[in-house]
C-alpha cells in the first residue's frame, strides 16, 4: 500500500530505478511547498490568522464587553491613547470591541460551516461515485435538482422553516453550499473507482464502506481542499449578506453583516459604524481570495 | 435549432415542477402559519381566514389546487398584501429590477471583456495589474459596503446625485446600476483574461498568425470568438441572478423592485408570495441557463444541439 503515493503522481514513479526515489516527497507535501512559495497567498494566510486571533483573543484584554455602554464617552472620537481605541457609538459602546465580537460570529460560522459542508460533500460524493450505477444516478439527480434552485432562495426558505436563529442560519448555509463540492468529489471518486489500489483493497476483503472511508474519501480530499477555501469565502459573504438584509444573525448576537447594516442606516451621523466592520469584512474577503488562488495553483492536479 | 429550444423548454419543466413541490411541502411542514402571529384574531375569524385561503383543506388537496392554479399562471392571492394577487405584485415590481439588472449586466460585460482582453494581451503590464486590482476590489468589497460609501460621497457630500429613491429619472438610476456593475466586472474580466490567454496559445490562433494576419485581426476575428465561450456560459446564469438578486441594492437605495418581496414574504410567512417569487426566480434562472447554451451554440460550431 505504500505505493499509493507513487500511483497518484506517475511522473515520479517512472522507470528510473537509480534516481533517489526514496527521497521523493509526497504529492501533498509537494503541493504544500508550492503554496508556500506563493508570497501573496502566504501573506494573506498570515493576515487572516491575525484577524481571527484578534477577534477571539483581543476582547479578553479590555475591561468592557461589546454591549457595555460607557455613558461618560458617548460618540467618542478615534483616540489611540484612550481605552476606546476606535471610539464609541452614540450609546457609548466601544466600536472596536463590537466589530471584533461580530467577527467571532462571522468567522466562527464561516469556518465551521465550511468544514461541515466539506465533510458532508466528500462522504456523499465519494459514496455516489464509488458505488456507481443506479444509486449514483439517484444521488446525483437529487443534487442536480437542489443545485437548480436559486441558492439565496434555498437559504431563505430554510431560514423561514426552521425559525430565525443562528443555528438555522448555519443549517441553511450548509444545505445550500455542500452541493457543488459534492459534485467535484463524486467526479474524483469515479476516476478512482477502477484504479488498481482500489481493486487490491476489494480483493483483500475490505467492505464497500471501508474502501469509501479509507481510500476514496481521503483521495478526493485533495481536490476538495481547494474548494473549501472558496466555501469559507462564500459562507462569509452569504452570512453577511443575509444579516445585512435582516434574515441572518439575530439580536442579541451581531455579525459583520448586521453591524454594516446598522452602520449603513447611520452613515449621516457616524461613518465609522460602516467603515470599521466593512474594512474587516473586506480584508478577510481579500485574503480568502488570494488564499483560494494560491491553493488552486498548488493543489489542482490540472495546474501541474 | 427550434427543436433544441423546444426540447430545452420541455426539459426544464420537471425542474420547475420539483421546485414547486419542494417549496410547497417545506413551507407547510414548518410550524406556524401566516396568521399565527396575530393574537387578536378570534378562533372564528381565524377559521374563516383559513377557509378563505383554503388553508383548512388537507395537504394533498391544497397541493393539487396549487398546481392546478399554476397551470393557469395563477399564483394565488397574497396573504400580507390583501388587495393584490401574487402575480400582480411580481408584475408590478419586476420591471424595475429588470431595468437595473440588465443595464448592470450590459456595462459589466462590456467593461469586463475589454479589461480582460487588455490584460491577456499585455500580461503583467500596467493595464493587467490595474484590471486585476479592480477585480479584487469588486470581489472583496461587498456591494452593501460600496453602496453606502457611494451614497455618502456622491449624495451627501457632493450633492451630485440623489442619495436614494426611485422616480424613473436617470439620476436615481446611476448609483444602483454602478454598484451592481462593479462585482460583475470583476468576474467577467477574470474569466475573459484566463480564457483569452488559453486561446492565444491554441493551434488555430498560431495558424492565423502564420498566415500573416495582422495582430488586430487575429485577436478580434479569430481568438475572441473562442475566448468568449466561458464568458457566455457565465453570463446567462449571472444575468438571472443579477436581475432578481439585487436584494441588497434595492434595500440600500429604496428601490421598489422584486427584491424586497424575497425578504418580507419570508418574514411574514406569506406562503403564496414565497412560492410565487421562488418559482418566478427559478424560471428566470432556468431561462438564463438556456439562453447561455443557445448563444454558445451560435458562437461555437462544435457545440451541437443534440
Amino acid at each position: 500500500m505504500t505505493d499509493v503515493s507513487l500511483d497518484l503522481n506517475p511522473s515520479e514513479g517512472g522507470p528510473r530505478p537509480y534516481e533517489p526515489l526514496a527521497k521523493g516527497i509526497s504529492p501533498f507535501r509537494h503541493s504544500l511547498r508550492r503554496f508556500c512559495s506563493n508570497r501573496l497567498a502566504v501573506i494573506s494566510l498570515v493576515v487572516l490568522c491575525l484577524i481571527t486571533l484578534a477577534c477571539y483573543v483581543a476582547p479578553l484584554f479590555f475591561p468592557f464587553g461589546p454591549e457595555d455602554a460607557d455613558f461618560e464617552n458617548l460618540s467618542a472620537p478615534i483616540d489611540f491613547t484612550s481605552a476606546h481605541l476606535f471610539g464609541t457609538d452614540d450609546l457609548g459602546r466601544d466600536l472596536l470591541i463590537r466589530v471584533l465580537d461580530g467577527g467571532q460570529v462571522s468567522l466562527g460560522l464561516a469556518f465551521f460551516g465550511a468544514i461541515v459542508s466539506v465533510a458532508i460533500s466528500v462522504v456523499y460524493g465519494a459514496t455516489a461515485g464509488y458505488l456507481g450505477g443506479r444509486i449514483d444516478q439517484l444521488m446525483m439527480r437529487a443534487v442536480d435538482i437542489l443545485l437548480s434552485l436559486p441558492y439565496v432562495m434555498l437559504v431563505i426558505v430554510i431560514n423561514v422553516v426552521l425559525g430565525r436563529s443562528n443555528f438555522s442560519l448555519f443549517i441553511a448555509v450548509v444545505v445550500a453550499l455542500w452541493l457543488t463540492p459534492a459534485v467535484i468529489a463524486r467526479g474524483q471518486a469515479v476516476s478512482l473507482r477502477h484504479r488498481e489500489f482500489i481493486e487490491a483493497a476489494r480483493a483483500g476483503g475490505m467492505s464497500n464502506w471501508q474502501i469509501i472511508w479509507q481510500h476514496i474519501a481521503p483521495n478526493s480530499l485533495n481536490v476538495v481542499i481547494v474548494y473549501s477555501s472558496l466555501l469559507v469565502l462564500e459562507v462569509i459573504s452569504t452570512e453577511s449578506f443575509l444579516s445585512f438584509v435582516g434574515l441572518g444573525v439575530q439580536p442579541p448576537y451581531a455579525s459583520w453583516g448586521t453591524l454594516i447594516n446598522d452602520g449603513a442606516v447611520k452613515i449621516e451621523t457616524d461613518i465609522r459604524l460602516l467603515l470599521l466592520p466593512g474594512f474587516f469584512l473586506a480584508t478577510v474577503l481579500f485574503c480568502l481570495n488570494y488564499i483560494t488562488d494560491g491553493l488552486r495553483d498548488a493543489f489542482d492536479p490540472n495546474e501541474r | 435549432m427550434w427543436r433544441y429550444i423546444f426540447r430545452r423548454v420541455l426539459g426544464s419543466l420537471p425542474t420547475l415542477f420539483a421546485l414547486a413541490t419542494i417549496t410547497f411541502f417545506i413551507l407547510r411542514v414548518a410550524p406556524g402559519g401566516p396568521f399565527s402571529d396575530n393574537r387578536r384574531l378570534t378562533p372564528e375569524a381565524l377559521a374563516a381566514l383559513n377557509r378563505a385561503y383554503h388553508l383548512d383543506e388537507s395537504l394533498p388537496q391544497q397541493y393539487f389546487r396549487y398546481l392546478w392554479n399554476l397551470l393557469h399562471f395563477d399564483f394565488g392571492p397574497s396573504v400580507k398584501y390583501r388587495d393584490s394577487t401574487v402575480g400582480e405584485l411580481i408584475l408590478n415590481s419586476f420591471p424595475v429590477s429588470l431595468e437595473i439588472g440588465l443595464w448592470a449586466m450590459v456595462f459589466s460585460t462590456l467593461i469586463g471583456i475589454v479589461l480582460g482582453i487588455a490584460g491577456a494581451l499585455r500580461r503583467n503590464g500596467m493595464i493587467d495589474y490595474g484590471a486585476g486590482a479592480i477585480a479584487m476590489v469588486g470581489l472583496a468589497i461587498p456591494i452593501f459596503v460600496i453602496g453606502p460609501i457611494l451614497q455618502i460621497t456622491f449624495g451627501l457630500d457632493l450633492h451630485w446625485l440623489p442619495v436614494a429613491g426611485w422616480d424613473g429619472t436617470l439620476a436615481t438610476k446611476i448609483l444602483p446600476i454602478a454598484v451592481l456593475t462593479l462585482p460583475n466586472i470583476a468576474y467577467v474580466s477574470r474569466l475573459m483574461r484566463g480564457s483569452m490567454i488559453e486561446t492565444i496559445r491554441t493551434n488555430y490562433v498560431r495558424t492565423a498568425r502564420a498566415k500573416g494576419l495582422g495582430e488586430r485581426k487575429t485577436i478580434f476575428k479569430h481568438a475572441l470568438k473562442g475566448a468568449l465561450l466561458p464568458v457566455v456560459a457565465y453570463l446567462g446564469p449571472a444575468t438571472a441572478v443579477t436581475i432578481t438578486g439585487s436584494i441588497a441594492i434595492e434595500q440600500i437605495f429604496q428601490i421598489p423592485g422584486i427584491g424586497r418581496y424575497f425578504i418580507t414574504a419570508a418574514q411574514d410567512r406569506d406562503y403564496s408570495l414565497v412560492m410565487g417569487v421562488t418559482l418566478f426566480y427559478g424560471t428566470i434562472v432556468v431561462m438564463g441557463n438556456m439562453l447561455s447554451d443557445i448563444a454558445r451554440g451560435l458562437i461555437d460550431p462544435k457545440v451541437s444541439y443534440d
